[in-house]
C-alpha cells in the first residue's frame, strides 16, 4: 500500500476537498432522499400502502395546506395553475419534493375507491422508479430473461426481526442499521 | 483532535431537514450537535486513512482465516449459509463493499479497531451530506475529510456493468423515525448519480416463489435480480424466509454479500487479533475471558448501537449497556480513551472498497449507543 500519492506533500487533502466542493450533490438532486423525508416529516400522510401527495393540474407537487385549502396561489418559487388536488401513488414509489413534476404512476382515489388510475405502468405491473422508467414484470439475471410465475409467490416473510429490535420506535436507531 | 464549542445556525433543524435529515433529534435531544464540532489535523486524518486500509488488509487475512480454518460455528453461522459464503468469497460478487471502522484514540493519539460497520452501516446521511453541508455554511474557509458520496457514486459505476440487470431494488425496514428508510432513499440517489435505475420496496415487500421460475419478487411481480438491503445478513438467516436463498435458482444478486457476515461479526475481532497480536491499531480480543485484572469489554458477537455490552475496569463494571441481544460474546481489551470535555469521541472511518473517504464523529460517555450524539468536523 502505498498512500503516498502526493509527492509534494501538505496538499493532498486540499485538493480532494476541492474535488468534493465541485461534485457534491445539489440538495435539489437528492430526489429520493429529499422527497421520502418530507413525506416522513409530516408533509403527506399514507394509507394503506400509498403517499397522499398534493399537486397542481400539471401534476407539480403542492405543500399540503395547498389541498387543505382547495386551492393555490403560488409560492416556493413557482406560478401554479390555482387548483389543488390530492393524488395516490404506492409506497413503492418515492414521493416528489415540492415544486417537482410527479412522474410516477398515481390515482387520484386511495386504494380501493373510486378514483382514475394515471401514469406509465399504473394499470398493471408498474415500471421502475427514479430514473428507471419501463420495467414491466419481467427481468433479467445473468442474461436469461425471465419472468415472475402466475401464482405462488409469498410475501412477507422477511422483516419480522428489524420489527422485533424495534424499527418502529421514534427517534435515532434502533433499526437495521449498525 | 480538538473540541470546540461554536454557535448553532437558528434554523438548524429546517437546515438538516432540508436534507432529508429528519432524525436529527431524540426525545427532545439533538442526536445532531452542530453546538460543538471537532477539529483534526491533516496528519491525523492521514493516520486514521492508513490504519484504516491497513485494517481493510488484515479483514481481507482474517476472512481468508475463517474460510481455510472452517470457523464458521466460532461465529454462530447456519450450516446452510457456509456454502454460499465460501462462493460468495471465492467468486467475489459484485459489492460495494462499504462500511464505517469504529475507532478510538487512546491518549497516545494511536487509532485503535472497536468493531467494523459493513454490512448495513448508517450514519452514512450525516456524514457525507449533513455535515458537510454544515462546514459550508459555517466554516466555508475549512477543508474536511469527507468524499463519501463521490467514492460511492465511483463505486455503483465500477460495479454496474457487472450487476445482472439495469434495476436493483433497494429494501429496508419500515421505521417511523425515518433513519433506515432515508439512509437507504439516499444510496438509491448516490446509484442513479451512477446511472443505475432504482425501486424502493420493505423487506415486508420481498415475495418468493419456488419452482424452476420461481425466486425473489417485488409486490409488483418484477424480478429482483440485484437487491441492495438495509437489513442485516444474521436477520436474514435467522428468519424461516431466509432459507430461500440457496434455493434461489437465478441467484440473486445481494448488496452487501454474504461473506459480510464474516467481517460484521465480532467474532472476527478475535481472529484478527491471533493472526495480528499486538498490533498498534488493534486491542486485544478473545473468544475466553481475560484474566482477573484485565480491564476488558465484553461484547455480543452480534449486537448494535452498544447493546448489552459491558466495561469491566479494576475488577468491576464502569459502564454497561442494556439490550436485547443474546448469544455468544467476544471480550476485547479496554482502551482509556482520551476525554474531550468530558465526551468520549468515537471516529466513523468510511471505507469504500479498501479505501478510506471520510470520517464522521459520535460522542458520548464511554460505550457509544443510540443516544450519542453526532458531531461535525473539520480540519485545521
Amino acid at each position: 500500500m502505498n498512500r503516498d500519492d502526493d509527492p509534494q506533500g501538505n496538499g493532498r487533502k486540499r485538493r480532494i476537498a476541492a474535488q468534493i466542493a465541485a461534485r457534491k450533490p445539489d440538495p435539489a438532486g437528492l430526489a429520493m432522499l429529499v422527497g421520502l423525508a418530507a413525506t416522513i416529516s409530516g408533509c403527506s400522510s399514507h394509507d394503506d400502502g400509498q403517499w397522499r401527495v398534493c399537486t397542481d393540474a400539471q401534476g407539480r407537487r403542492l405543500p399540503d395546506v395547498a389541498c387543505q385549502q382547495g386551492s393555490y396561489n403560488g409560492g416556493y418559487g413557482h406560478s401554479y395553475g390555482g387548483h389543488a388536488g390530492w393524488i395516490y401513488i404506492n409506497r413503492s414509489y418515492s414521493a416528489p419534493a415540492v415544486g417537482q413534476v410527479i412522474s410516477s404512476p398515481f390515482s387520484t382515489g386511495p386504494k380501493g375507491g373510486s378514483g382514475a388510475a394515471f401514469g406509465a405502468g399504473a394499470a398493471g405491473s408498474a415500471g421502475a422508479a427514479g430514473s428507471a422508467g419501463g420495467g414491466g414484470n419481467s427481468g433479467s439475471s445473468g442474461g436469461k430473461v425471465y419472468s415472475a410465475p402466475s401464482a405462488g409467490i409469498s410475501h412477507g416473510g422477511f422483516g419480522s426481526f428489524g420489527e422485533a429490535f424495534g424499527s418502529h420506535g421514534s427517534g435515532h436507531g434502533g433499526g437495521a442499521g449498525e | 483532535m480538538q473540541r470546540h464549542t461554536i454557535a448553532a445556525r437558528p434554523d438548524w433543524q429546517a437546515k438538516v431537514e432540508a436534507l432529508g435529515f429528519v432524525w436529527h433529534s431524540a426525545d427532545d435531544q439533538p442526536y445532531w450537535s452542530e453546538g460543538t464540532y471537532y477539529t483534526l489535523t491533516e496528519a491525523e486524518t492521514d493516520r486514521i486513512a492508513a490504519a484504516s486500509e491497513e485494517l481493510h488488509q488484515m479483514f481481507i487475512a482474517a476472512g481468508d482465516r475463517v474460510i481455510s480454518h472452517n470457523l464458521f460455528a466460532r461465529f454462530g453461522i447456519p450450516d446452510w449459509c457456509v456454502p454460499l459464503i465460501r462462493d460468495a468469497w471465492d467468486t467475489e460478487p459484485p459489492a460495494l463493499n462499504h462500511g464505517r471502522f469504529d475507532l478510538g484514540l487512546g491518549h497516545d493519539g494511536v487509532p485503535r479497531l472497536f468493531e467494523y460497520n459493513c454490512d448495513t452501516p448508517t450514519s452514512l446521511v450525516e456524514a457525507s451530506l449533513v455535515q458537510w453541508y454544515w462546514k459550508e455554511d459555517v466554516l466555508p474557509q475549512s477543508d474536511q475529510y469527507n468524499r463519501i458520496h463521490e467514492a460511492l457514486v465511483a463505486r455503483w459505476q465500477a460495479i454496474a456493468p457487472d450487476l445482472p440487470d439495469r434495476l436493483v431494488h433497494f429494501a429496508h425496514v419500515e421505521d417511523s423515525a425515518g433513519e433506515d428508510t432515508l439512509t437507504t432513499a439516499y444510496m438509491m440517489d448516490i446509484a442513479r448519480e451512477a446511472g443505475v435505475n432504482v425501486k424502493r420496496l420493505t423487506m415486508r415487500d420481498i415475495g418468493w416463489a419456488s419452482g424452476a421460475d420461481g425466486g425473489f419478487f417485488d409486490r409488483e411481480l418484477v424480478p429482483i435480480s440485484t437487491l441492495f438491503k438495509l437489513y442485516p445478513w444474521e436477520w436474514l438467516a435467522a428468519e424461516a424466509f431466509g432459507r430461500n436463498i440457496a434455493a434461489d435458482p437465478h441467484g440473486t444478486l445481494w448488496i452487501e454479500p454474504i461473506w459480510k457476515m464474516l467481517w460484521s461479526n465480532k467474532a472476527i475481532l478475535a481472529v484478527l487479533w491471533e493472526l495480528y497480536p499486538d498490533h498498534p491499531n488493534l486491542l486485544g480480543a478473545n473468544f475466553t475471558a481475560p484474566p482477573p485484572g484485565l480491564d476488558h469489554v465484553i461484547k455480543p458477537m452480534l449486537g448494535r448501537e452498544g447493546g448489552n455490552v459491558s466495561i469491566i475496569r479494576n475488577g468491576e463494571v464502569l459502564a454497561a449497556q442494556d439490550g436485547h441481544y443474546t448469544g455468544p460474546v467476544i471480550y476485547q481489551e479496554f482502551l482509556d480513551m482520551a476525554d474531550h470535555d468530558g465526551h468520549y469521541p468515537v471516529i466513523g472511518s468510511w471505507m469504500v472498497d479498501g479505501t478510506c473517504c471520510g470520517v464522521g464523529i459520535r460522542e458520548g460517555g464511554r460505550i457509544t449507543t443510540n443516544r450519542d450524539r453526532f458531531v461535525p468536523h473539520v480540519i485545521g
